[in-house]
C-alpha cells in the first residue's frame, strides 16, 4: 500500500523531473537497485500507477484482457510507435498478465546473484573496455546495476546477451510477407559462449586460455535444403573496439572459409529482416558505435514473463494478426514500472543502411525490451520486440542447474518499409539433436570452433 | 526439332507453374523420432536445362565433327619409301564444293573422303533433367548418420543430337570396340562404366545409367567427442580459401558427367566434387588449430561419355578406362592439413598422397579382330599380305591390328587432316602420338607402319590406313599414378578506413608443389605406354571483398582471383601440347592442293588463369544477380552473368548465360584452354522446389 500522494501523474512528473535534472535513476519512490538489494523485490520502488495494468489504466484494461485497435489508444505511451501501428492498423493483439514484481524472476538467478555480489567494481578502461577493479576484464554480473549513461546499459547488453555463460538456442524462423504470407521458414540454432565473466560453468569467472575474448557466437541453418549447414562463428576479442572474427560455411564450398569482419548488416537469409548487428539489440563491438545517449524514461508494455509455451511439446508458439493471420506471435506482455529508452549511432559502420537504433531497457535489471532501428534519411525502418519467460508455466518446467531456466521466448521483427516480418522463436529442438539450453560444457566443442562448422556444414 | 523444343518449353513451364503454385510449407525441415533418434529429412527438387543459343556443336561429338560432309583429299603413302611419297597423286577440292576433279586412277589409290557420310546434326539442347536431392540424417547424441541422395533422369532426344553407333552396325562390321554401355549404342548420359566391370559403376554407391543416376553424395557415420570428429563413409573433403582454382582442394575428382564446370559458377564445384568411401578425423587442437586427417579409396574423376553433350574426348577414339583392372579401385588417398587461425593472419599446410584423379591416357590395343575391308584396294591388299605373309587365322589384318591401338570400324577417323586437327585440338602432338602409336605396339611394323619424323611422311603414312581402314577408330586406355602433394597457404584480412575500398579485404595465397607429378596424357603430349612425369608448381592468389555501393543495397561481393600452373592446364593437360595448328599436308606431286601446313604444338610457358565474380543481393535477398569470368591470358573466356530469384522459401529460379570464346584474343586457339569448350554457349535454367 502506498500513500495517495502517489496519483496518477506522479510518475509522469518524476520521469519528467528526471530528465530535466539530467538525474537518471532507476526508481520513483526509492533507488531501484536499492530495492532489489534489499528483497529481489521492486514494489517499493514504484507507485501503484506503475505496477499494475489496472492502475495505470484506471481499470478500463485489466490483467487477462487483450489489447487490440479499439483499446490501444489506452496505453499509446507504452508502446513504441511501430507495435502501436500494428495493434491498430494491423490486427496485432497483446494479452496483459500481471506485473512481475520479484527480479528473481526476471533474469538467470545465478547472473542476479553475481550482479549484487559484484556491483560497484566495473569500470572502463582507456580503451573503453569494461574492466573489473583489477583493471582485468569483468568478473560477471551486470558491471552497471544502476547505469547512469546510455553506454552504461549498452556496456552490459553487449557483455552479456544471453545472460547465461553458454547458450544454445534452437530455432524456428518464419519470414511473413505484405500479403501476411509466411514465404520463407527456417530451423537452425545459435550458439554462444562467454570466457570471461562467468557465473555458472566452471571455471569461473575466466576460461583459462580465453581471457582476451569476449564471446564466441555462432549460427547456422538446417533447412531449408539450400541453406542447409550455412553457419557462421563470430570471435569477439574483448577489446571492445575490435570487430569480431567471422569464419563461415557455405554449403556449395564445402569448406570453412574467412569472412570480412564488417558484414554485420546484411541480411543472415534471403527474406529475413535480420543483421548480425540486430543480436540482441547489441550485436556489434561496443565502441563501434557511439552518441549512446538517453533520451527518455517510462512506464512500457513488454513480454517478459508468461510467454513460454510449455504446452506445446517443441515449446512452439500461435500467431495472429496480419492479412492471413500469421504476422505476430500470440503473447502477452506486461506493465513494465519503468523503461530507459536509449539511442546510438553507428559511428564504425560508415556504409551502414542504418543512421541510429533506439532501444528500450527495464530499467530495474536493464534487460532490453525493443528496439527501433532507423535509416539514413532518419525514417523508421525496422522494429524488434521481444519476449523473455522463465521456463516455468506451473505445468512443465525447463531446470538450468538448480532454477528454472530463464531465456527469451520469441522475438518479432518488422521492416517498416517492406512491410516484411520476421517471426523468431525459440523451440525446444530442431533436427539433428540440436536442443536448446544453457550452461552445456558441450556446446564450445559442438558449436563454436571451426571443428564444428565442419560437422554442421551440409556436404 | 521445333516440336521437341515446345516440349520442353512446355514442361518448363508447367514445372514452373506447379512450383510457384506450391503452397508455401507451414515448416521446411522435417523432423521425428527414429530408432531413439531424431531423424530429419530435407530435400529439393529441381528441373534443370541448358539451351544452346548459336548453332555451334561440340565438335567432339559425331553429329557435329569439323569433318562432317567435308571433303577430304587423301592420298596414300607408299611404304617402299619409308612413306615420303605417295603411292598417286591425290585429287583436288573446288573450295566451297563438295566435289573432286579426279587426277587418272583416282579411286583406286586416292580419294576424296567425306568421313563416311556421317550426317552432321544440329542440337538444340545441352542438358535437360530432373533432380531429386534428399538429406536424411539420424542423430544419437553425439553419434549420427548423415546422408545426401542425389537422384537424376535424363530422358534424352527433345533437342539432344544423339548419335547412335547401331545406325552403322552394317558398315565394316559396326563399332565393336570399347565398354558396349558407351560405344555401342546411343548416347550414355550418366552412366559412368569401367573396363572388367561390366555394365554397372564401379564406384560404391553409385547406381548409373544410360538417363539415370542416383549416388550418395554423402552416408557417413560421424562421432563427435569434444574437439574430435570422426566420420566414416562416403564423403568429400574440400580445403583451401581459393574458390574454383584447385590448389589445396585436390583430395577428390570432379564428377564432370552431367555439365562439366558449366553450371552455376558461384556454386564453386558443390554438384561436382567427387565423393568417396573412408575416415576423416577432425581435431581442434586448441582455440587456434585445427588438424585434419583423411584416408579414402581412390576414385577418379568422371569425364562426360563419348557423344554426350558435353563431351570432351573426341569420339573416333574409344577410351578404356582400367580404374578396376588395373586394381585402383582398392588404392586409398590420404592427407593430413594443419590451419591455424591467428585473427588477421590465418595459416594452413597440407600433405597430401593421392591417385591423380583426372588419370593418364595413353595408347592400348585395340583387341578388336577385325580385318581391312577389302571393299577397297589398299585393304585388300593389307588383307591378302597378313593371310599370306603373316598367315593369320582370322580373315585380314584383324588379328595384326587388335595389337594396334586400331580398329576397323565406321564413323572413326578418315583422314591425316582429320588426325593433325583432333590431335592438335586435345593438345597432342600429331606426330608424336602417332609415332608412339606405332613403336610402342611393335605388331603395326607388320603393316608396315613405322615412325616418321615429319608431317609429310605422317600425312601420307595416316592416310594409307585410313583409306585402308575406311575410317580408324584409336583406342586409348586411362591409368592412374600416385603422386604427393605439398601446399602451404595463408590469408590476410587488411583493415583500413571503416567502411572504405581497401578495408576488410581478404587477401589469400596457396601455392602447392607435386614432385614427378604425371598428367592427363601419359608423353605430356603424346600417348606413349611410360608415363612421363615432372614436378608442378602451382599458385593461387585470392583477393575478397564486401563492400556496400549503396545503402539501400546489400554488399556486392567481389573476387578477383589468378592461378599460376607451371606444367599443365586445368584439366592436367601438359603445356608442351599447346599451340599445335590445324591444316591438311599437300601431297608433293600435288601443286594446286589448298591448305595450310598442321604445325607440332610449340607448348606455352606456364598456364595463367584469371578469375573474377561479383554477386549483389537485392534487398531482402530475394533477387540476386551475379556474374563470373574465367580468363585464360592466351585468349580464352568464359562470362557467365546469373540471375537468381527466390520468391518464397521453397522455391528458386535460376538463369544463367555460359558465354564461351576460345579466340578471344592471339592467334591460335589451341594455346588457351577455353577453345576446348566454346561450343557451349548456353542459356542455364533451373527451376528448384526445397523442403
Amino acid at each position: 500500500m502506498h500513500l495517495r500522494k502517489f496519483d496518477s501523474g506522479y510518475s509522469r512528473r518524476h520521469f519528467l523531473t528526471q530528465a530535466a535534472q539530467g538525474v537518471f535513476s532507476a526508481g520513483v519512490l526509492m533507488p531501484t537497485w536499492q530495492a532489489i538489494a534489499a528483497d529481489g523485490d521492486v514494489s517499493k520502488a514504484y507507485p501503484d500507477e506503475l505496477l499494475s495494468i489496472e492502475g495505470y489504466t484506471k481499470g478500463r484494461i485489466k490483467t487477462g484482457d487483450d489489447i487490440h485497435a479499439g483499446n490501444v489508444e489506452l496505453v499509446k505511451d507504452l508502446l513504441e510507435p511501430i507495435r502501436f501501428e500494428q495493434v491498430l492498423k494491423q490486427g496485432r493483439r497483446l494479452t496483459v498478465a500481471r506485473t512481475t514484481t520479484d527480479v528473481m524472476r526476471l533474469s538467470p538467478w545465478e547472473y542476479i546473484e553475481a550482479t549484487l555480489r559484484n556491483a560497484g567494481r566495473a569500470r572502463f578502461d582507456a580503451g573503453g573496455s569494461v574492466v573489473n577493479d583489477d583493471g582485468q576484464p569483468w568478473i560477471g554480473g551486470n558491471p552497471f546495476p544502476n547505469p547512469k549513461s546510455g553506454i552504461e546499459l549498452f556496456a552490459a547488453q553487449t557483455l552479456s546477451w544471453g545472460r547465461h555463460d553458454a547458450s544454445f538456442y534452437a530455432l524456428r524462423i518464419s519470414d511473413v510477407d505484405i500479403r501476411g504470407e509466411v514465404n520463407f521458414s527456417y530451423n537452425g540454432g545459435w550458439a554462444e559462449l562467454s570466457p570471461v565473466a562467468r557465473v555458472s560453468m566452471d571455471p569461473k569467472p575466466y576460461l583459462p586460455g580465453h581471457a582476451d575474448k569476449l564471446r564466441y557466437q555462432s549460427v547456422f541453418f538446417t533447412s531449408p535444403e539450400q541453406y542447409k549447414g550455412t553457419s557462421f562463428l563470430n570471435v569477439w576479442p574483448y577489446d571492445h573496439s575490435k570487430f569480431p572474427y567471422l569464419y563461415g560455411y557455405v554449403p556449395q564450398f564445402r569448406r570453412v572459409r574467412q569472412f570480412p569482419t564488417d558484414q554485420r548488416f546484411e541480411p543472415l537469409l534471403p527474406g529475413t529482416t535480420l543483421y548480425l548487428s540486430d543480436a540482441w539489440a547489441a550485436g556489434d563491438p561496443l565502441n563501434t558505435w557511439s552518441n549512446y545517449k538517453i533520451i527518455g524514461r517510462g512506464p512500457f508494455l513488454a513480454g517478459i514473463s508468461g510467454t513460454w509455451n510449455g504446452s506445446d511439446p517443441n515449446w512452439e508458439h500461435r500467431s495472429h494478426g496480419g492479412p492471413k493471420g500469421k504476422s505476430f506471435w500470440d503473447t502477452t506482455v506486461e506493465l513494465i514500472p519503468e523503461a530507459i529508452v536509449v539511442e546510438a549511432e553507428p559511428t564504425g559502420f560508415p556504409r551502414a543502411p542504418i543512421s541510429k537504433k533506439r532501444v528500450w531497457f527495464d530499467a530495474r535489471n536493464q534487460v532490453v525490451l525493443g528496439m527501433i532501428t532507423y535509416d539514413r534519411k532518419g525514417a523508421p525502418f525496422r522494429s524488434f520486440d521481444g519476449a523473455y519467460s522463465l521456463y516455468d508455466d506451473g505445468k512443465n518446467k525447463v531446470m538450468d542447474g538448480k532454477h528454472p531456466y530463464w531465456s527469451w521466448t520469441h522475438v518479432t521483427a518488422a521492416d517498416i518499409q517492406s512491410g516484411r516480418i520476421t517471426r523468431m522463436e525459440q523451440v525446444k529442438a530442431i533436427g539433428g539433436d540440436h536442443r536448446s539450453g544453457a550452461n552445456d560444457p558441450k556446446i564450445y566443442d559442438k558449436y563454436l570452433t571451426q571443428s564444428a562448422l565442419m560437422r554442421l556444414g551440409a556436404l | 526439332m521445333k516440336r521437341n523444343f515446345k516440349q520442353i518449353c512446355t514442361a518448363t513451364l508447367a514445372a514452373a507453374a506447379m512450383t510457384a503454385s506450391a503452397p508455401a510449407l507451414a515448416q521446411a525441415q522435417i523432423s521425428a523420432k527414429v530408432l531413439g533418434g531424431d531423424f530429419s529429412l530435407n530435400g529439393l527438387v529441381r528441373l534443370e536445362m541448358g539451351i544452346k543459343t548459336t548453332s555451334e556443336q561440340n565438335q567432339y561429338n559425331q553429329g557435329s565433327y569439323e569433318f562432317n560432309g567435308v571433303g577430304i583429299a587423301r592420298a596414300p603413302g607408299n611404304p617402299l619409301t619409308g612413306w615420303n611419297s605417295t603411292l598417286w597423286p591425290s585429287g583436288q577440292i573446288i573450295p566451297g564444293l563438295p566435289i573432286s576433279i579426279p587426277l587418272p586412277s583416282a579411286g583406286l589409290l586416292s580419294d576424296v573422303s567425306y568421313r563416311g557420310n556421317v550426317p552432321n546434326e544440329s542440337a538444340t539442347m545441352t542438358s535437360h533433367a530432373l533432380r531429386l536431392e534428399v538429406s536424411p540424417a539420424l542423430t544419437w547424441g553425439d553419434f549420427s548418420i548423415v546422408s545426401r541422395i542425389r537422384a537424376l533422369y535424363d530422358p534424352g532426344g527433345m533437342g539432344y543430337a544423339d548419335f547412335d553407333a547401331r545406325d552403322y552396325q552394317s558398315v565394316n562390321g559396326g563399332i565393336s570396340g570399347g565398354h558396349p554401355a558407351l560405344y555401342h549404342g546411343s548416347p550414355n548420359y550418366y552412366g559412368y562404366r569401367v573396363d572388367g566391370y561390366g555394365d554397372r559403376s564401379p564406384i560404391p554407391l553409385e547406381w548409373s545409367g544410360r538417363n539415370y543416376m542416383v549416388d550418395f553424395p554423402a552416408l557417413f557415420l560421424q562421432y563427435n567427442n569434444g574437439p574430435m570428429t570422426v566420420r566414416v563413409g562416403n564423403q568429400s573433403v574440400a580445403w583451401g580459401q581459393a574458390i574454383f582454382f584447385r590448389v589445396f582442394d585436390t583430395a577428390n575428382g570432379l564428377d564432370l558427367r552431367r555439365k562439366l564446370i558449366l553450371d552455376r559458377a558461384l556454386e564453386e564445384y558443390a554438384d561436382e566434387r567427387m565423393s568417396a568411401l573412408g575416415i576423416r578425423i577432425g581435431y581442434q587442437l586448441n582455440e587456434l588449430v585445427h588438424l585434419d586427417a583423411f584416408g579414402q579409396q581412390f576414385v577418379p574423376s568422371i569425364l562426360p561419355n563419348p557423344n554426350s553433350p558435353y563431351n570432351v574426348i573426341p569420339s573416333q577414339f574409344t577410351a578404356h578406362d582400367r580404374y578396376k583392372e588395373g586394381g585402383w579401385d582398392d588404392k586409398l588417398n590420404y592427407g593430413l592439413r594443419v590451419k591455424g587461425e591467428f585473427g588477421q593472419f590465418s595459416l594452413q599446410a597440407m600433405a597430401m598422397s593421392r591417385y591423380n584423379p583426372m588419370g593418364s591416357f595413353r595408347w592400348s590395343k585395340s583387341g578388336v579382330d577385325k580385318a581391312l575391308p577389302n571393299t577397297n584396294a589398299l585393304g585388300l591388299l593389307f588383307n591378302q599380305v597378313c593371310n599370306v605373309v603373316y598367315m593369320t587365322s582370322t580373315p585380314g589384318c584383324g588379328q595384326i591390328l587388335a595389337q594396334t591401338p586400331f580398329e576397323v570400324a565406321p564413323a572413326g577417323v578418315f583422314s591425316a587432316e582429320e588426325w593433325f586437327f583432333y590431335a592438335h585440338e586435345v593438345r597432342l602432338d600429331a606426330l608424336e602420338a602417332l609415332n608412339t602409336a606405332i613403336s610402342d605396339f611393335p605388331e603395326a611394323g607388320k603393316l608396315f607402319a613405322v615412325p616418321v619424323d615429319n608431317m609429310q611422311a605422317a600425312n601420307n603414312q595416316l592416310d594409307a590406313f585410313f583409306f585402308a581402314g575406311e575410317g580408324l577408330h584409336g583406342h586409348i586406355e586411362r591409368v592412374y599414378r600416385r603422386e604427393n602433394v605439398f601446399g602451404l597457404g595463408g590469408t590476410y584480412l587488411t583493415e583500413a578506413e571503416p567502411g572504405s575500398v581497401f578495408d576488410q579485404i581478404i587477401i589469400n595465397l596457396e601455392v602447392s608443389y607435386t614432385p614427378e607429378r604425371s598428367f592427363a596424357y601419359s608423353g605430356f603430349k603424346d600417348l606413349r605406354q611410360e608415363l612421363l612425369t615432372s614436378d608442378e608448381v602451382m599458385a593461387a592468389l585470392v583477393v575478397e571483398k564486401y563492400h556496400r555501393f549503396s545503402q539501400g543495397f546489400p554488399a556486392t561481393y567481389l573476387v578477383g582471383q589468378y592461378l599460376y600452373r607451371s606444367e599443365s592446364d586445368l584439366v592436367d593437360r601438359h603445356l608442351s601440347g599447346y599451340g599445335g595448328t590445324p591444316g591438311s599436308v599437300p601431297a608433293p606431286n600435288c601443286l594446286t592442293c589448298p591448305g595450310q601446313q598442321p604445325q607440332a604444338p610449340k607448348g606455352v610457358n606456364g598456364a595463367h588463369y584469371l578469375a573474377f565474380a561479383a554477386l549483389q543481393p537485392f534487398p531482402d535477398y530475394i533477387w540476386e544477380l551475379s556474374a563470373a569470368v574465367l580468363i585464360d591470358v592466351r585468349g580464352g573466356v568464359l562470362v557467365q552473368p546469373n540471375a537468381k530469384w527466390k520468391p518464397r522459401g521453397n522455391f528458386t529460379l535460376d538463369l544463367y548465360y555460359n558465354y564461351l570464346s576460345g579466340n578471344a584474343w592471339g592467334s591460335n586457339r589451341n594455346n588457351n584452354l577455353i577453345s576446348t569448350i566454346d561450343h557451349a554457349d548456353e542459356l542455364g535454367v533451373r527451376i528448384g522446389y526445397q523442403f
